[in-house]
């Protein structure tokens, strides 16, 4: 079988829509993610090749290791980062988070980092002791994929105010530490949001709220 | 002046010279002692460590304080006693134990403390340790963190709950001798999450500089706040009786820390209430032998309710509906005469109608404890029954039902394997009453479970998917699969054996125990009511009165004597103004309070604003509407209406501000207006008494808007706006108009039309930006002839409002062709519709680009 190096871009998938990849989140335009130390080193890049499909011989693309083996199964559409992530749930507690991260480092879709942040997040909550540093890092990053493109921070999953979680908990953590001027940013940042994607509940009082509660109290 | 109002009335920093100057000896080995803890904990030390509670990972954890010496243990064991276990069940319970790790995690991680330092904790209350935490150490560092709650939003939400919080926390920091100063800066609104941090360290830092007498100073600040507690009950002459002081809050602050009331009393320098020293003789409860006519008439009803609750559950079989409601709920809101069909109804259907009728009229009284001299209606009169049914009836339900859903394939809670642990709190409180349970029928239940294996499967459906593969046309292979239908589990035969087993123990149960068991009941009932009554006559050192004394009465009174705690009191002799019975209220409630309530919510709908979920929307309007039994019970009772507070509580603030988009206040106007037009409209005395005081409402509105959206009227103001030029928007995008069921009057005069008749009528509407919208801020109203029809869905309005709000600024006012249409006779709904033709917003905005600078209008 001929194949070449894909480059990473546009392709028309198969339902007439467009699918966008970027070889790792730090790729995608407007979000700031530096590689963590905690990433798992085994998984490292991967690349699509250019294939001809055995059966109507049109070209249609692969996804192969550093090493150029495949990558999951033959005409799998899921990227390296989902395929990284199918063993999340049965990998042990303590492995999850290097694994997640791990899945930040190979190509995927805006959506794919999207949910692979998420398992981070999880990852990191489910801690002893939490690193919040890394926690932040992680909703920002997510944050900056959902503000640029929420529907492809969607990726077309139902439903769509799930996208705004990562707002709602970085104003939660925010809040609960008492930085209320961050906090107040997200809020509103949260209420510029297109309504079909706003998420529709935040517990707790509004961070303005309490700015205002301060101001009375001093 | 005594040493204990010298000790209220001085500064907090002058507490520990005072307490040192009256505290009694034995004191100072527990002040050492408390002093080494807290300091331990101000000095950032770690010092609470939690594991995993006796009850695995989801019962209460177990908390063990690190660096706790044996003689420190000796120390705090002699004041601090350790819950027994009753039944099995460890003692536990909520405590701030984030408070006593800030100091800790601000000093290892000052960025992420508060995230770090967890949330409050539910723990064991089995160590010495966590009784140290609960008692001492969480009271203390509560107060002192809460600076850092504050900012979090947590703890009280109103402003004046908040400054007096905030004040507790600046006197317990001058009461400790610890630096106030670093709690203002944390004050300012304006700290960026970099100085929040400086700040809080700061705070932990001059609590690591804390004195050396710290163990006094805490101990000084209890006792003030004893102190406190005194005084604010105290007589002029400083006497107060124990029981007025010793609340729940305060006894285990006395017992944790000075030890008893007497003590108390003379660390204060003040002398016994004349209560206390010579206390007051009660006469002994004595009940009569024979229960009394009220009594009697009642258990009648409620062994008929047993005969009929039997039969229904014995003659049970496959095909009938399950008896799931049969037993009545306190919280069943199906109230008299409403359609019995509905949900709830069957606890009212299964009753023989005289038995329902004796039922409602004997339980259906009460009194407010506002108004404790007045009878007034029970809403819910089969609630009140539903008491005194449980726990058997409970009991016996979650049997018979379990063996109903294992048969049928219905969820419930409970598979008949786990009803014996699920069930043992009922066993023994049933044993309590004199009549326990055999436990053999779970033995008998297991036998059968393993005779039919089904009966344990929670899960009573059973999925298939069907898979098919064919050739198509050109020879591909095509798969396709189908779900199948889900199938109920039915094992009729398996039932009648269930059934039958069970209906054997129950009815030797009801034949041995129905008359213990009812006896038992109303003797207990009274005795604690009479023994609650003395022992607040003993606390006070003579007769309450009524308010005070009908906590401990009503409810007894309400289920044996129809409210009348007069009669309940000459029975028990109770000494006092509750001999005295309520009088019925010469005011009568309408004949068909459930039909008002259902016209109040039919009103409220309309108020209402869209939610995408319909069924809550109607659930909170329904919940809203319910209140105005409530208005009217109240009024029934006094003649007025009841204030705000009393029938909206603040929990309610979210449904009603996402329901109605408006305050607590504004939404209790809105329920008053509807239960006003409703009494109006039957011509009810209470109309003249219930009526919503608006200008609390909108302050100097005369068009209001909560009450025009209540009557669905579009009364509008010709704006400045509708006088502009307009500008049309002409496209081929149909939109529709939303909320035109609001406006129908106002959409028949624009086309004339009768109500049936199928319309179409093209128009011309004008769109009108409301960023004043109360509901939404983005809203555009939609006007035809000059009268309000509609709105822009939520959907639309944002895109368009930015489009009309530029026309405006140009001086235009935005208008397109529209069309009025009903569907006539055979359509959905009888309303009048408005379909909006416009141009795709991008073309409308290309438009309005066209048209460079202050344009004068065309």
């Amino acid at each position: 079988v001929a194949r070449a190096r894909v480059p990473f871009g546009q392709r028309d998938s198969e339902g007439g829509g467009v699918i966008e990849w970027y070889p790792r989140l730090g790729d995608v335009p407007g979000v700031t993610w530096q590689k963590r130390a905690e990433a798992d080193p085994r998984l490292s890049g991967a690349y699509a090749v250019a294939v001809i499909k055995r059966f109507d011989g049109d070209l249609g693309i692969r996804w192969v290791d550093a090493g150029g083996e495949p990558l999951g199964d033959e005409w799998a559409d899921e990227s390296p980062t989902s395929l990284a992530t199918r063993g999340y749930f049965d990998a042990p507690p303590k492995e999850r988070l290097s694994l997640a991260l791990a899945a930040l480092e190979v190509p995927g879709t805006r959506a794919d980092f999207f949910e692979t942040l998420s398992y981070a997040q999880r990852a990191v909550e489910q801690q002893t002791a939490p690193d919040f540093e890394l926690l932040e890092a992680l909703l920002q990053a997510s944050i900056q994929l959902v503000l640029r493109d929420p529907l492809a921070a969607a990726g077309g999953h139902e439903p769509l105010d799930r996208v705004g979680l990562p707002l709602v908990d970085l104003l939660t953590l925010y809040r609960r530490e008492g930085f209320l001027l961050e906090a107040a940013d997200v809020d509103r940042q949260i209420h510029e949001m297109p309504e079909e994607v706003r998420p529709r509940f935040i517990a707790g009082s509004a961070p303005l709220t309490l700015l205002d509660a301060l101001e009375e109290l001093q | 002046m005594s040493l204990g109002r010298d000790l209220v009335a001085a500064e907090p920093e002058d507490w520990i010279e005072i307490h040192r100057a009256t505290r009694p000896e034995t004191l100072a080995a527990l002040e050492d002692a408390l002093g080494r803890r807290v300091a331990a904990v101000l000095s950032g030390e770690k010092v609470v460590r939690i594991s995993r509670g006796s009850q695995g990972p989801e019962g209460p954890s177990r908390v063990k304080l690190v660096g706790l010496s044996e003689k420190d243990c000796e120390i705090f064991s002699a004041r601090l006693s350790i819950p027994a276990i009753k039944r099995d069940r460890v003692p536990a319970g909520s405590v701030d134990l984030r408070s006593i790790r800030l100091p800790e995690t601000v000093r290892t991680s000052p960025r992420w403390a508060m995230s770090l330092a967890g949330t409050t904790s539910y723990i064991e209350f089995t160590t010495l340790d966590s009784m140290i935490c609960q008692r001492f150490l969480a009271p203390v560092m509560g107060d002192l963190a809460y600076i850092f709650s504050l900012r979090a939003g947590d703890g009280p939400k109103t402003a004046k709950a908040r400054a007096d919080r905030l004040a507790r926390c600046e006197i317990t920091h001058r009461a400790l001798g610890l630096a106030v100063d670093p709690l203002k800066a944390l004050l300012d609104p304006n700290l960026t999450a970099d100085a929040v941090v400086t700040c809080r360290s700061a705070v932990v830092a001059a609590w690591a500089a804390h004195p050396q007498d710290l163990g006094e100073r805490v101990m000084a600040l209890l006792c003030a706040r004893l102190a406190q507690a005194y005084y604010a009950k105290a007589r002029k002459d400083g006497t107060v009786e124990a029981a007025r002081v010793m609340t729940a809050n305060v006894t285990p602050v006395l017992e944790s820390t000075l030890g008893d009331w007497e003590t108390l009393v003379g660390y204060l320098g003040e002398t016994q209430a004349s209560a206390d020293q010579s206390p007051v003789v009660t006469p002994k409860v004595t009940l009569p032998g024979e229960a009394p006519s009220a009594i009697a008439e009642r258990l009648a009803v409620l062994r008929e309710w047993w005969r009929v609750y039997d039969t229904r559950h014995a003659a049970q079989c496959a095909g009938m509906a399950s008896l799931k409601d049969l037993v009545p709920s306190r919280w069943d809101y199906s109230t008299p005469g409403q359609d019995p069909t509905r949900p709830g109804g069957l606890a009212r259907r299964a009753l023989p109608p005289d038995l329902l009728a004796r039922a409602e009229q004997l339980w259906g009284w009460q009194v407010l404890p506002s108004q404790p001299d007045v009878l007034v209606n029970e809403p819910r009169p089969l609630g009140v029954m539903a008491e005194l049914l449980q726990p058997a009836a409970s009991f016996w339900d979650e049997l018979s039902l379990a063996a109903w859903c294992s048969c049928f394939g219905s969820y419930f809670r409970y598979t008949l394997d786990q009803l014996e642990d699920a069930q043992r709190d009922s066993r023994d409180a049933l044993a309590d009453l004199g009549a326990p349970v055999e436990t053999r029928i779970y033995g008998d239940l297991l036998k059968l479970t393993t005779r039919y294996p089904f009966l344990l499967e929670a899960e009573g459906y059973s999925v298939g998917i069907t898979f098919e593969i064919d050739v198509d046309d050109v020879g591909d292979t095509v798969v396709s699969s189908r779900m199948d239908d889900p199938e109920r589990r039915s094992h009729p035969e398996v039932f009648e054996i269930l059934r039958d087993l069970i209906t054997e123990y129950r009815q030797g149960w009801l034949s041995e125990h129905l008359d213990h068991y009812l006896e038992h009941l109303w003797r207990r009932e009274l005795t604690a009511a009479a023994e609650a009554y003395w022992k607040r006559y003993r606390g006070r050192g003579k007769a309450p009165t009524v308010k005070q004394a009908l906590p401990d009465v009503a409810r007894c009174a309400q289920r044996w004597f129809g409210a009348d705690h007069g009669a309940l009191a000459r029975l028990l002799a109770l000494d006092g103004a509750i001999d005295q019975s309520p009088m019925r209220s010469s005011r009568a409630l309408p004949e068909d309070v459930p039909a008002l309530e259902h016209e109040v919510a039919e009103r409220l709908l309309e108020a209402a604003r869209p939610l995408d979920d319909e069924s809550y929307r109607q659930w909170a309007v329904a919940r809203l509407a319910g209140h105005a039994t409530t208005v009217l019970i109240a009024w029934q009772a006094s003649g007025c209406v009841p204030p705000r507070s009393s029938v909206l509580a603040s929990s309610s603030r979210q449904v009603v501000d996402q329901t109605f988009g408006c305050n607590l206040d504004d939404a209790y106007t809105l329920l008053l207006a509807a239960t006003h037009a409703a009494l109006e409209r039957r011509g009810h005395p209470a109309a003249t008494a219930i009526v919503p005081n608006v200008t609390a409402m909108v302050p100097g509105a005369a068009e209001n808007v909560w009450l025009d959206r209540l009557g669905g009227r579009s009364k509008r103001v010709v704006t400045p706006q509708q006088q502009m030029t307009p500008f049309l928007l002409q496209g081929d995008e149909i939109v529709d108009a939303v909320g035109e069921s609001f406006y129908q009057s106002a959409l028949l005069d624009q086309c004339r039309a009768q109500d049936g008749n199928s319309v179409r009528l093209p128009c011309r509407a004008q769109l009108i930006a409301e960023p004043d919208n109360p509901y939404d801020r983005h809203a555009v109203a939609v006007e035809i002839g000059g009268q309000l029809v509609g709105y822009l869905s939520r959907r639309d309005a944002p895109i368009w409002q930015p489009i009309v709000k530029d026309l405006a600024d140009r001086g235009y006012a935005a208008a397109c062709e529209a069309m009025i249409a009903r569907r006539g006779p055979e359509g959905e709904t009888d309303n009048l519709g408005v379909f909006l033709h416009l141009p795709t917003p991008t073309e409308a905005r290309a438009e309005l680009a066209l048209m460079v600078g202050p344009a004068e209008p065309r």
